[in-house]
Formats: structure tokens, C-alpha cells, sequence
């Protein structure tokens, strides 16, 4: 068996082997470092590879598992981390100029720390976007077409997973970031609910937003992971080959429809008749809110991003990329109320959503996750009928309402386009209900068949390995 | 702030904003932002949301 399909088998076969002693944590992350040198020429997902404490805490792992001492289902599994959050002993350089000459951090950011409790395998850290704020995620390329960006602002971590590198990699999703590049890379992306995952020792982009995601191969490997980070589900996850009878599941249409390329309509649109055979009553929901909802992220994000970065700005603006410094200077036209009347408008735009689950009696919304397959990194746009489209608007479009919101929310593979081009599907869920969530995504999952799937050999050196 | 292009300062007398090109695009996505914001309704005396923000929605009714 070659190293990228031992390392797409998943969490539950991969720690049942483990157990077993069919394999060895340091035979898992010899392959997967194997693995990351093979495709890391094309691909570049990570900013640094901690190869031999990777090496070193496999042994560890393996030493504790040969003890009877198990840490759960990611016990000796190699991991990624976005590299916003701190590893101890490593720079925390975010993607930017201004941070390249960051100390190394002290101690590992709260959701790597639980992570290596789990007994998780740090390989490495992974490209985000400048200050993970963005879509394109520079200089990572999307494994199922390397001329293509990934998505962002975790890019790497999607890349990682997908290549079949590593299992799990960490995200943090403010707009998307999870979400986006997960979708554009054919994997699973879990945004949970805002506040459920402490964002300490992950840098800040907009704290009112900022939450913290596993991206995975499959939504069984995603709750596997978001339990690791300590996150509780509520009720409601049961695996195997159940069905969605009683389950009822909104469309809201209208903002998420528009501006929608035909292979992902129509992807969708087959996601949601295959719910349906599942057992589940769909219902139109139109969520008129969900405009506000897109502006509130951007202005909040905006205005705390800004001042996030106030020193920088002043101190050192060349050390910011361009756009994001333009961004970022834009930001101050917001004023003051401004800022209070957006967080305000948050709550009367959550509490809409609640409206809308109970007037319904939802249990999840459905929507495509981005309107469009991945862009080129060449041209970064998405192409419509009445036109180009920048891709960072495209991408955030219909993720960022989420993050208004504050609810649970799963993206997951439903197919392709006809370039061959990952397409998700995006599930909202109730707050604290990423049981429940999980559980709609994983029955769709095994009905659909659309995951765990593997982009073609990105090498020449991958045919072989 | 200078008032001309409405545009922050740097400090230096000069705005941080090209009022043209992708910065003038960028000052438009704002203030449309804060337009319609400003049409969402909510209760005259609700200000909860911003003594931080509660996802949950039990509190909803």
C-alpha cells in the first residue's frame, strides 16, 4: 500500500491499525513526511516541516500506545497547523512580512495543546493567507489542478489534507477559512460554533468572528478532530448507514442562488434531491437577512482587523501586502457607531436565523459553500455570465453570513464541475449542535460517495509513491 | 481625517487612500456595507449583541 493511501484510510481504520500494531506511529509519519516531500515542489502547503519532532513525538506515541496508554482517536495521527497558531518553538509568521522575524512561540496555542494531548503528531505548519485574511493562500496550489489556488485563508491545511498528506489540519475560519479552501479542495471543513473553541495563542483577525475548525478527509474525521479540540456536539451523531427521515433541511435561495456558476448550481442541486431520497423534507426557507448578515461580517471584520494591526499600520505599512493594507485603511471610514450599529445589527440578524429554524422547524440550511470552483491564480477571478467577479468576494459570499450568525456550519464535497473541479456543499446547523450537523453531513457522505476522493498524481515522483 | 477624500491620515498630511482605482472600490464596499446595516430593524432598546456576542438562540424567544 503506497504512503497516500495509507494516509487517506481515515481516522477509525487508521487507529484501529495503530491498536493493533499493523502499523506504527512512526512508520504513519515517515510516510507522511515521505508524502510531503513528494508533492511539496508543486503544492507548497506548509511554511515549515518540524521533521524530527514529528519523529520524535511518533515515538513517544508509539511507546504510550505499546503501554496501553490511549489518547483517543488522534493517537499517533500526523496533523498540520495553520501557521496563525503558536507551536512552541516555532515563529508564528502568519503569512507576513511583518512577522518574519517573530520569536519563536513560548507555548503552543490552546487548540495545539489539546490537539497533542489527544496525542496528535505536529508535522508542520501550513500557508495561510497574509494574517489569514483572504482567499488565495500564496503560494500553495490546489491539488486537483496546481494552477488553481486552493481557496483560503487555510489553504495549506486544506492542501495538506487532500494530497493525502495528513489526516486532519487545523483552521480558523472568520469569513470562511475553513470553509473556503476545504470546498475548493475537495475535503471536509468544520466551522463550529463561535466561541466553542478558545482562540488563545491563534494571532487575532477579527475576534468577534475568529473561530477554530478542523479540516479532515471525510465529516466522521472532522468530528473526530473537533472533538479533540475539546468541542461537544450536543446530541444527535450516531455513524452507519442511517437515514434522514425526519430531518428537514431549508433552501433559502435567493442570495445564495445568484451569481452561482452553472456546474455548481447544478451539483447542488443534486445534493439536495439525494437528501431527499435519504429520507429528509426539504422546504424553501428564504433567508432575506442574509445580505445584512454578509455586511455585518465585513465591516466587524474589517474594523477589529484594523485595529488588530493599528501599530503596524502606523509603525511599519510597508511590512503589509498592498490590498490588505488598502483594506485595512478603507476600514477607518467606519465610524465609531458604525461598528456599535454592525454589532448590534449581528443580534437582531441571529436571532432571524432562529426565526427561520423555528417558523420551518429546520435542522440545517443547505447552500452551495462557494458559488464557483477554484479560480487561477492567474487571473484570481470567477467568471460569470455579466462578468469577472474578484475571487475574494466570490469566495466569501456565502460563507461569511455564517460567521454573523455565530451557528455551526460544514462544508463537504458534492461533486464535480466539468473541469474536474471540487464543488461543497454547505450544511448550517442549530448553535451547539455539531452532532446533529455531522450526522446530516456524514449520511449524505456515504449515500453521495463524493468523499473521501483523491485528485490525480500531482508529480511525477507521486505515481510512484 | 482629512476631509477632501474622505480618506484616514497617515499622520504625514497624506491620506493611506488612493481615492481612485481599487482603493475607491474598497471605500464603496464599506460605506455600502454601513447602508445596509442601516436597514436592519431591531428593537429599540436591544443592545445585547454588544456586550459580546451570545450565539445561542434560547435567549431568542
Amino acid at each position: 500500500m503506497s504512503d497516500k493511501d495509507v494516509l487517506r484510510l481515515g481516522l477509525r481504520e487508521l487507529g484501529r491499525r495503530l491498536r493493533a500494531g499493523e502499523i506504527s506511529s512512526v512508520a504513519l509519519t515517515e510516510a507522511a513526511l515521505r508524502r510531503t516531500a513528494a508533492t511539496e515542489p508543486v503544492l507548497r502547503a506548509f511554511v515549515v516541516v518540524l521533521t524530527e519532532e514529528a519523529r520524535a513525538a511518533a515515538r513517544e506515541a508509539d511507546r504510550e500506545l505499546a503501554a496501553g496508554a490511549d489518547r483517543g482517536p488522534l493517537h499517533g495521527i500526523p496533523v498540520a497547523i495553520k501557521d496563525i497558531f503558536d507551536v512552541a518553538g516555532v515563529p508564528t509568521r502568519c503569512g507576513s512580512r511583518a512577522r518574519q522575524h517573530a520569536a519563536p512561540a513560548r507555548t503552543d496555542a490552546e487548540a495545539v495543546a489539546r490537539w497533542r494531548r489527544g496525542g496528535a503528531v505536529v508535522l508542520g505548519k501550513t500557508v495561510t493567507q497574509e494574517f489569514a485574511a483572504g482567499v488565495i493562500s500564496a503560494p500553495s496550489r490546489n491539488p486537483w489542478d496546481p494552477e488553481r489556488i486552493p481557496g483560503g485563508s487555510s489553504g495549506g491545511s486544506a492542501v495538506a489534507v487532500a494530497a493525502g498528506i495528513c489526516p486532519v489540519a487545523l483552521g480558523s475560519d472568520t469569513g470562511g477559512s475553513v470553509r473556503i479552501p476545504a470546498a475548493a479542495c475537495g475535503v471536509v471543513g468544520l466551522k463550529p460554533t463561535f466561541g466553542m473553541i478558545p482562540t488563545s495563542g491563534c494571532f487575532p483577525l477579527s475576534p468577534s468572528l475568529d473561530t477554530v475548525g478542523p479540516i479532515a478527509g471525510t465529516v466522521e474525521d472532522a468530528l473526530f478532530a473537533y472533538r479533540a479540540l475539546g468541542g461537544s456536539g450536543g446530541p444527535g451523531w450516531t455513524t452507519g448507514d442511517g437515514d434522514l427521515r425526519g430531518v428537514r433541511i431549508g433552501v433559502p435561495g435567493g442570495w445564495f442562488a445568484q451569481r452561482v456558476q452553472p456546474g455548481v448550481r447544478a451539483a447542488f442541486s443534486d445534493a439536495v434531491t439525494t437528501l431527499r431520497s435519504l429520507g429528509a423534507t426539504i422546504v424553501e426557507a428564504p433567508w432575506p437577512g442574509a445580505a445584512a448578515a454578509r455586511a455585518a461580517a465585513f465591516l466587524i471584520s474589517r474594523v477589529e482587523a484594523a485595529a488588530v494591526h493599528r501599530e503596524t499600520m502606523r509603525d511599519h505599512p510597508d511590512a503589509i501586502g498592498d490590498a490588505l493594507r488598502g483594506r485595512w485603511a478603507a476600514a477607518s471610514l467606519v465610524s465609531g457607531s458604525d461598528y456599535a450599529l454592525a454589532r448590534r445589527a449581528r443580534t437582531a440578524i441571529r436571532d432571524g436565523m432562529a426565526r427561520l429554524f423555528a417558523a420551518h422547524r429546520l435542522d440545517a440550511l443547505a447552500t452551495p459553500t462557494l458559488p464557483a470552483s477554484a479560480a487561477l491564480a492567474e487571473t484570481l477571478t470567477v467568471p460569470h455570465d455579466d462578468g469577472d467577479e474578484d475571487v475574494g468576494n466570490a469566495f466569501l459570499r456565502l460563507t461569511m453570513p455564517f460567521n454573523t450568525t455565530g451557528q455551526p456550519a460544514l462544508s463537504l464535497p458534492c461533486g464535480f464541475d466539468n473541469l474536474n473541479l471540487p464543488i461543497g456543499l454547505h450544511l448550517a446547523g442549530r448553535p451547539f449542535e455539531e452532532g446533529a450537523l455531522c450526522r446530516i453531513g456524514n449520511t449524505y457522505e456515504r449515500a453521495a460517495g463524493w468523499s473521501p476522493r483523491f485528485p490525480p498524481p500531482i508529480a511525477e515522483r507521486d505515481e510512484r509513491d | 481625517m482629512r476631509e477632501d477624500d474622505g480618506g484616514p491620515d497617515n499622520g504625514d498630511g497624506k491620506s493611506a487612500l488612493d481615492p481612485s482605482g481599487e482603493d475607491a472600490a474598497r471605500t464603496a464596499g464599506v460605506r455600502d456595507a454601513v447602508a445596509l446595516l442601516a436597514e436592519v430593524s431591531i428593537p429599540g432598546g436591544d443592545w445585547s449583541g454588544l456586550d459580546g456576542f451570545d450565539p445561542r438562540w434560547d435567549r431568542t424567544g
